[in-house]
């Protein structure tokens, strides 16, 4: 995975204004120039800063007061200034880079070692609604003296015996009243007697649980430390299992492997400095949980160095004549059968609307002409004779495009809609999206487009000025057949492309989801592509829907003309 | 439905390995010119499965021409190639059925668009499924 430059400023999530705005839309790889720029925006306070990352599509911008930030995010979001070649800007407050709590962040470049990190993972808010079970985290378990005392002091004194370089770990462990053995991969082994300090400590959190713990191990993390995913061994532990954060936060990660051990789920936690994490039941067995090794983590939108962390983590040893010691790992939660069944919630909501609304869909989408500007050029891109795939094609509308070169299949779950695609009912709809109005309809920023702008003719003589598209289709009627994108009816590499629009957000689970990414994946050959687009949570806040959450019901308001004749007879009037 | 879509087409019943290629049982065929363009075909040449694609012909009975296996040489010729084409292209399937080799399941075509979705209980790999594959296999033998 290619590695991002670290920039000074990063975007941040929500609506509190800071002093510094995040714009895409304009950037050095578009070619915008900071004068420009800084004309722009000085309209609207004084600019402090611009950021222009090298090779970006986007920058960042800073003002002496958040209310002209404000000010600017709220004139210029979603609009195209002409001083910036008509771009369409799409504007979030962001904020400078900080360091760890205690650090201060005194203004000034942001040069820090983590800029050797050179990557950003994503962000803890984006897996915020996912919820694993038996998943607990007490935040502020210890005060700051508290904590400082350990470090300092009693931790520090111990730490002199701390062993290094265990089985090829690079970070530093030591255990307590029982050791851990990584070969058996149980706590068999004699350890130190714990030293008041953590016998005092133990049973303030064995009071906070009402559990019994006697074992303990000190797990020390330096930025770029971490540690590989793993279940704590079931049948060695007890089923309650913490962990103490001292020194600095971090964020860990949870995964939840299926059938075949494929992802299934995943959820970044952040555990803050001083918190106490508390894993039972799915979380200590069925997830995974591990720390990865970097020098960042981006948490609530905010870009966090590492400091240096030490884990003291409490567990309770199983005897051999423990009922709990005979527990063997549970098989995975998720199945097949799960993933392929259609839930009753798309059957209700995306399945029965979609074959009643269809006339009304394909007189406002396909007729129209309005295609989504990536999609038609991912597919104008694709090689002389390619067979792309194009899964959930509705109406048949992107089946066309590029027709003098490729053939594209459709498949969709909606055989009404599936009818109007293959016999193009609604007319030869690339003609006239090639036509002005069509091309200013589709949003396409080309500079042609902004030539017709320009110019006094109007559509007319732009018209003429575009390149002419071949009329005649390869393959036409178009080629559909009906299917489920999470279990398509294709052998394996059939096909040197797939494209998917506006589908995923249709489905209904993230199992689910994830089935249809691999069947895509399945159904292109080796070195094709796929190129998958849904709807935003981000809109731009001109735009009349804006979501807060991830997954939302949209209504359809069907005109009457389009409803089904009602069932009580009387063949009304007009 | 072409023989072009009908060469990518498999039954995706859970638990079914071998379900291509479908074999067709064609009620209404219709035929359409087609411009033909030889790059094209040479391009698509390479994507099929050319033994389904031989088969499926062979059914719809437009497999003159159309050699056994392909050689690099027919790849290049003409003749050959605009027999492809017209199988290929120009022939369509508007009513009729496609057949899973393992199972006898049949999935209908209606309107020239061939219906490959599944009922709830092929979703699912049990018993009940293969059960239920069971006896239509032995209709299929039988009727044959």
């Amino acid at each position: 995975m290619p590695r991002r430059r670290r920039h000074g400023y990063a975007k941040v999530e929500g609506d509190a204004p800071t002093a510094s705005l995040y714009v895409s839309g304009v950037g050095a790889a578009l070619g915008s120039q900071p004068g420009d720029v800084r004309a722009v925006f000085g309209e609207y306070g004084e600019v402090t800063d611009l950021e222009m990352p090298e090779d970006a599509r986007f920058l960042f911008v800073s003002f002496d007061t958040a209310a002209a930030a404000s000010a600017a995010r709220a004139a210029l979001d979603g609009q195209r200034p002409a001083a910036l070649q008509d771009r369409r800007l799409f504007i979030r407050f962001a904020a400078r880079r900080r360091g760890n709590a205690g650090e201060d962040d005194a203004g000034g470049d942001a040069t820090s070692a983590a800029a050797a990190a050179g990557h950003q993972p994503a962000c803890t808010s984006r897996t915020g609604y996912v919820e694993v079970p038996g998943l607990r985290v007490i935040d502020d378990f210890l005060s700051e003296e508290e904590e400082q005392r350990l470090l300092r002091g009693d931790l520090a004194e111990s730490s002199a015996g701390w062993a290094p370089g265990k089985q090829g770990m690079s970070r530093r462990v030591q255990h307590w009243m029982r050791s851990f053995n990584y070969d058996s991969r149980k706590a068999d082994l004699p350890a130190p007697a714990p030293p008041p300090w953590l016998l005092d400590l133990n049973r303030r959190v064995e009071a906070a649980l009402d559990e019994r713990f006697d074992q303990v191990t000190a797990n020390e993390y330096y930025p770029g430390q971490g540690i590989a995913p793993h279940v704590d061994t079931i049948g060695a532990f007890g089923d309650v299992i913490v962990s103490l954060s001292l020194g600095s936060s971090t964020v860990m990660d949870f995964r939840l492997r299926g059938l075949q051990a494929d992802l299934v789920d995943f959820k970044a936690v952040h555990l803050k400095q001083r918190s106490l994490l508390v894993l039972t039941g799915e979380a200590r067995e069925r997830w995974t949980h591990g720390i990865s090794d970097r020098r960042i983590d981006t948490i609530d939108g905010e870009v966090v160095e590492r400091g240096r962390r030490v884990s003291l983590t409490f567990r309770r040893v199983l005897e051999a004549g423990d009922a709990a010691a005979e527990k063997t790992p549970p098989s995975p939660l998720v199945s097949f059968d799960d993933v392929l069944k259609t839930p009753s919630v798309e059957r209700e909501h995306v399945r029965k609307v979609y074959s009643a609304i269809a006339p009304h869909w394909t007189h406002t989408r396909a007729r129209r002409g309005i295609l989504w500007p990536a999609a038609r050029e991912f597919l104008e891109s694709r090689p002389f004779g390619s067979l792309v795939l194009d899964v959930g094609c509705g109406d048949g509308k992107y089946l066309g495009t590029n027709n003098a070169s490729i053939v594209t299949l459709g498949v969709d779950t909606c055989l009404e809609l599936l009818e109007y695609g293959r016999t193009g009912e609604h007319g030869d709809i690339h003609a006239r999206a090639q036509t002005a109005e069509g091309r200013i309809r589709c949003d396409a920023a080309t500079t042609s487009r902004k030539r017709r702008r320009e110019s006094p003719g109007g559509g007319a003589a732009a018209a003429e000025a575009l390149e002419a598209k071949p009329a005649v289709p390869l393959v036409s009627p178009h080629e559909v057949a009906a299917g489920d994108c999470v279990a398509l009816p294709f052998r394996d590499g059939a096909f040197d492309a797939v494209i998917c629009v506006a589908v995923l957000h249709h489905i209904s689970t993230r199992e689910r989801r994830i089935a249809a990414l691999r069947e895509f994946r399945r159904c292109v050959r080796k070195g094709g592509e796929v190129m998958v687009i849904v709807w935003a949570l981000e809109q731009p806040t001109t735009s009349k829907r804006q979501f807060t959450e991830p997954d939302n019901l949209v209504s359809w308001r069907l005109q009457s003309r389009y409803a089904a004749p009602s069932p009580e007879g009387g063949g009304g009037g007009g | 439905m072409r023989l072009i879509t009908h060469n990518m087409l498999k039954s995706s019943v859970r638990g079914v390995e071998d379900g291509y290629p479908l074999a067709i049982e064609a009620e209404e065929v219709e035929t359409e010119e087609t411009e033909f363009n030889q790059e094209f075909i040479e391009a698509m040449v390479g994507k099929l499965e050319w033994g389904a694609f031989v088969a499926a012909a062979t059914t719809l009975g437009v497999a003159e021409g159309l050699p056994e296996e392909l050689s690099d040489e027919d790849k290049g010729n003409g003749e050959v190639l605009q027999r492809i084409h017209h199988a290929l292209l120009e022939v369509h399937v508007i009513t009729g059925f496609l057949v899973c080799p393992s199972t006898g399941r049949k999935f209908k075509v209606h309107k020239g668009i061939p219906n490959m979705l599944l009922h709830e209980d092929e979703v699912v790999e049990d018993g009940a499924a293969a059960a239920a594959a069971a006896p239509a296999e032995a209709a299929a033998a039988a009727s044959s």
